[in-house]
């Protein structure tokens, strides 16, 4: 087990699984720059550890997952190009979705703004049913801008998509799963059992085969039909050579 | 107001625009205000379809109203059939009355024409292939629950409520950020037919537009000093 501590998240690896923990308690893990640093070296050690084979990421705290992005650092960019340059120089959120090891969420109490976003970047989001889940973004006079705009309507039905970011409408957990925003809802006593469990099963898998499985996908988002066939069946013979020592990104 | 002669179009609190449905006139001038009136942040469309609705959006409506760049709701009761439903298909956000049904029947009655509002385009991406697949083929009717489950409409209200809760939802999307607004409908929109990777850049080039918005910048120091965001500066200096 190794375990180490940045000023807004722990990091421990147990066995193969990597914990991530936002730990900012006091203001529901409100997502800030040094979060985005902090979980940018945890995510780029992650990602190179060939010991790594599945992601837990939760929020500290008994108040929520995450409360959205800090918006007290908002503005502070000399200008629109630096601001742009920052954005994609540290593409935290690119990282997260792109890890080719199996990625699980456990989210409870408030799930708002970047703390939606954050999870629907991950694979598996199981949910407390304490949870709540909001887009205020368009409130404030902002538009979602850690993918939220794109992964929630393919997460979900684009109208249901549409509704959540142009009113801010909140979802509690029984409708984020009839929804698809998340694939399960457990008692917030059991969710960190839980999600420790799928987890632990999801490290059993062969880290090619769950990696080839989350690149299929990602072609199924992506690519024509018979493009993605083409793809799947190139990952099928690839993983039935059983070439040695091959790891994803395929 | 930009336009003193579309000032007799129905409007509400100044930003939010009702368009009317039925004379074809009436609708294309609403639709012109709502796309060149800086003021209009939000457009309600109602749809009763009481006898025919069908009969009552013209063919060409369902594409003007999808040009419009800010958000549209629609309040939809009665039978929402064929055109009518083409039409509720542009909005962005669809709530329904309790009975509401929904029915594609171009295909299986009358004149048996393909759907040529968007109609084989639209409903698959809003409701998924599979039911879309069923309700063009086979003309099949789809209660309000089953559209709420499909995520073709996400709110029944009670009857005879569509009118007043579309335009409250309107209200509340008027209230926020303008710009904001309309970006996040074309970021949607406009990204569901992109690659992911193509679509976050769209994303992310939008939001560092908005930089450059006074609202934006209302918005950050609302939320600082925990009060509730004041828009109508904007609107007011206009």
């Amino acid at each position: 087990m190794t375990e180490s501590t940045f000023e807004t998240v722990m990091y421990e690896k147990r066995g193969s699984v990597a914990h991530i923990t936002l730990n900012r308690p006091e203001v529901i893990n409100a997502f800030n720059v040094q979060m985005r640093d902090d979980l940018s070296e945890v995510l780029a050690a992650i990602r190179w550890d060939p010991d790594v084979a599945v992601v837990l990421l939760r929020g500290a705290g008994e108040r929520g997952f995450c409360a959205g992005a800090d918006l007290s650092e908002f503005g502070s960019a000399p200008s629109q190009a630096a601001a742009r340059n920052a954005r994609w120089e540290r593409d935290v959120f690119g990282v997260l979705r792109d890890l080719t090891v199996p990625t699980v969420v456990a989210l409870h109490g408030h799930v708002i703004g970047s703390g939606v976003e954050l999870a629907l970047l991950c694979d598996i989001r199981i949910a407390a049913d304490n949870a709540v889940f909001s887009m205020p973004e368009t409130y404030y006079g902002l538009i979602a801008a850690a993918g939220g705009t794109q992964t929630l309507p393919r997460a979900l039905k684009q109208g249901r998509a549409l509704d959540m970011l142009l009113t801010g409408r909140r979802l509690d957990a029984a409708e984020a799963v009839d929804a698809g925003l998340v694939q399960r809802v457990v008692q917030p006593d059991d969710l960190e059992m839980e999600s420790e469990r799928i987890a632990g099963d999801l490290a059993e898998i062969d880290p090619a085969l769950a990696g080839a499985i989350k690149s299929a996908l990602a072609t199924a988002r992506d690519l024509p039909l018979a493009d993605g066939l083409a793809h799947e069946r190139r990952l099928s013979i690839m993983l039935d050579r059983g070439v040695a020592g091959v790891r994803p990104p395929f | 107001m930009s336009n003193p002669v579309h000032q007799s179009s129905e409007i509400s609190d100044g930003r939010v625009l009702t368009i009317p449905v039925g004379a074809s006139a009436a609708f294309e001038d609403a639709c012109a205000r709502a796309s060149t009136d800086e003021v209009v942040r939000a457009v309600v469309i109602v749809l009763a379809g009481e006898e025919s609705s069908a009969d009552l959006v013209e063919e060409g409506m369902p594409a003007t109203l999808a040009a419009l760049l800010v958000p549209v709701i629609a309040g939809l009761s009665g039978q929402i059939d064929d055109r009518a439903l083409e039409l509720a298909l542009t909005a962005d956000v669809r709530i329904c009355e309790t009975g509401t049904t929904f029915a594609m029947t171009t295909t299986t009655a009358g004149e048996r024409r393909l759907p040529s509002d968007g109609g084989t385009q639209r409903l698959p991406r809003i409701v998924g292939s599979g039911l879309a697949t069923d309700m063009l083929l086979t003309g099949r009717r789809v209660t309000a629950e089953e559209a709420m489950r499909a995520g073709l409409v996400t709110e029944i209200c009670p009857a005879g409520e569509s009118n007043t809760r579309a335009r409250q939802l309107a209200k509340e999307i008027a209230a926020h950020g303008k710009s904001a607004g309309r970006f996040t409908k074309e970021a949607v929109l406009k990204g569901a037919d992109m690659p992911l990777e193509q679509s976050l850049r769209l994303e992310a080039d939008l939001a560092i537009l908005l930089h450059t918005d006074p609202e934006r910048a209302e918005g950050i120091d609302a939320f600082n000093r925990r009060r509730k965001p004041d828009f109508r500066q904007e609107d007011e200096s206009k």
